[in-house]
């Protein structure tokens, strides 16, 4: 692998990780008693940027190396059922987390007024970032699971 | 913020129908392979091809559902669509992937 691609594998983790780690922050400040809004706000953009730049680096990594070179190498291993199933889920889901972030801070940007005052739409804004974060963090351990089967 | 807020339903209904045509999208692209090989001729990845994809019928279906003004379905329940709609897909592509594996 060239340093390129190690820049492009390693920048997608790392920005997914930090998308996971600014909703983890989200889905516990909205619970406060005293929730900061702004913060609410701050949090659900970052994680928004986090994931932009994790789908543009890691479909650099997937296109341009994934493909040619390790997912020959998991098909012919013991574990090919890890490129079969998991890997074909986790790219194909992780489509929705873009979209899934922009809603997240559509609700709390547009209605935040309501977000303070209405429980029920501050609950069902913590149960998309909960669903958010459940999304991502699956597809963070698939890709540890898919690392793992290269060469087995 | 109140006159903000119209644009809010449309936002949400247009993640929904983006992730229901991903799903879509991928299911029959695994099914026909002339599908997918039009996705590898057209954007040269067929990965690519189901980002750009997604992002146009979301962002082309933002102003169609804003024109609608759908102001009577609650937001509260929208997001608990996308919340249902989303667990759901993520089911619907891993038992199908789960299942290809298989056969």
């Amino acid at each position: 692998m060239n340093e390129v691609n190690i820049f492009f594998l390693v920048a997608h983790i790392f920005l997914g990780t930090l998308g996971i780690i600014f909703l983890t922050a989200y889905l516990l400040s909205i619970f406060k008693k005293e929730a900061d809004f702004k913060w609410l706000k701050i949090n659900s953009f970052l994680a928004l940027l986090s994931f932009l730049a994790s789908w543009i680096t890691g479909g650099y990594y997937y296109t341009s190396y994934y493909g040619k070179s390790v997912k020959p190498v998991i098909l012919k291993g013991e574990f090919s059922w890890v490129h079969s199933v998991l890997m074909e889920t986790k790219e194909h889901v992780f489509l929705f987390l873009p979209f899934l972030t922009l809603t997240l801070f559509a609700v709390t940007y547009f209605a935040h007024q309501d977000l303070k005052k209405d429980k029920k739409l501050s609950l069902a804004a913590a149960g998309l970032c909960f669903t958010t974060v459940s999304v991502a963090l699956a597809i963070m351990l698939s890709g540890i699971v898919i690392s793992g089967a290269v060469g087995k | 913020m109140v006159e903000k807020k119209p644009i809010l339903s449309p936002i949400i209904l247009s993640a929904i129908l983006t992730i229901v045509a991903i799903v879509l999208l991928t299911v029959c692209g695994e099914l026909d392979a002339g599908f997918k090989g039009w996705f590898t001729q057209t954007f040269s990845h067929h990965w690519i091809g189901k980002s750009i994809i997604s992002t146009l019928v979301f962002l082309l279906s933002v102003p169609v559902f804003y024109v609608l003004n759908l102001k009577k379905i609650s937001s509260v329940s929208l997001v608990w669509l996308l919340v249902a709609v989303t667990n759901l897909s993520f089911g619907v592509l891993l038992a199908f992937f789960f299942i290809e594996s298989l056969f």
